[in-house]
């Protein structure tokens, strides 16, 4: 009689553990993986040392460019500054870049390259900025190519196969947990 | 292979043919825009008329892929393309004569409004 209620007790015991996790697991799968994130407090490039020479910046258009503002690394892929009424501006090592208040997906990237008159392309490259709260990231290209993309205060800027499209990426959150994120970015192609 | 990208030859040699030059306008000229642009080929690029141009840029709502480029005789078409998280997005032109700016539609939308393609000299 006791062993059978030890039996019982036990497998109730069971029952609610594998209830938890099932709750739990539920609960992460039904949580969007990733939501709209402001620039603001959540890059910790921003609370880096200023940088006082930040070369390319005569590429940036002119309003645009920080002024008085303090500019910040974005490892060796870019640089950040906060721009007033437009949130942050980057630059990418390339020349790329644009000015962002959020993040609506976990990363914002450019995608450059050449193009000869022959229509063989050269130079792809991939760069972009991510919020803290990515802390990997592996590219997926259009041909099937994965390409890891270190972060590096908040930046990342890899070379990527020439000619291919972005298909979209594998992001891990600081949680621990990965997904995978479409975003199709295609290349141009200027002599078809 | 976006297929707005079609015709970007055409663009630029119609535009020589229509000598559309802005040769010694100051700061920044629109050349597209502010308008709409169509998921068709032909009418979702700009090109620019001949100017030794610095700069390139684009407003756009978020969301849309645009890319942007200039044409250099040397290597050819130098582009980029964002995912659109962006606004402006801008791609140096390091005075060269044609500047391009392409809505990548993606078959989501059939047309986006308002876009505004600028080029800095």
């Amino acid at each position: 009689m006791r062993t059978s209620r030890k039996r019982v007790l036990a497998v109730c015991v069971l029952i609610l553990a594998m209830a938890t996790v099932v709750a739990a697991w539920s609960a992460e799968a039904q949580t969007p993986p990733f939501s709209s994130t402001p620039v603001a407090g959540n890059l910790a490039a921003l609370t880096g040392p200023p940088v006082f020479l930040a070369p390319g910046m005569d590429r940036v258009p002119g309003e645009l460019r920080p002024g008085d503002q303090q500019v910040h690394a974005l490892g060796d892929a870019g640089y950040i500054w906060p721009k007033p009424n437009m949130g942050y501006c980057v630059l990418m090592r390339s020349g790329a870049g644009g000015c962002l208040a959020k993040f609506d997906k976990p990363a914002v990237l450019y995608l450059t390259g050449v193009q000869a008159t022959s229509g063989v392309y050269a130079s792809a490259r991939v760069e972009g900025v991510v919020p803290d709260s990515i802390v990997q990231l592996v590219l997926i290209m259009d041909d099937g190519t994965h390409v890891p993309a270190p972060i590096s205060s908040n930046g990342f800027s890899v070379s990527v196969p020439n000619g291919a499209g972005l298909a979209g990426y594998i992001v891990t959150l600081a949680s621990g947990r990965s997904f995978e994120f479409p975003d199709p970015v295609r290349v141009p192609d200027f002599v078809r | 292979m976006p297929p707005g990208a079609r015709g970007v030859i055409v663009a630029v040699v119609t535009a020589l043919a229509l000598a559309v030059s802005v040769s010694g306008a100051a700061a920044w000229s629109n050349y597209f825009g502010p308008g709409t642009m169509y998921a068709s080929a032909g009418s979702d690029i700009a090109v620019s008329g001949w100017n030794n141009w610095t700069n390139n840029r684009v407003y756009r709502p978020l969301n849309y892929n645009f890319y942007l480029g200039y044409f250099t005789n040397e290597s050819g078409f130098h582009y980029s393309t964002d995912n659109a998280g962006d606004n402006p997005f801008y791609w140096p032109a390091y005075g060269y004569n044609y500047l391009i700016c392409g809505w990548d539609w993606n078959g989501t939308y059939s047309s986006v409004n308002p876009v505004t393609c600028q080029g800095d000299v």
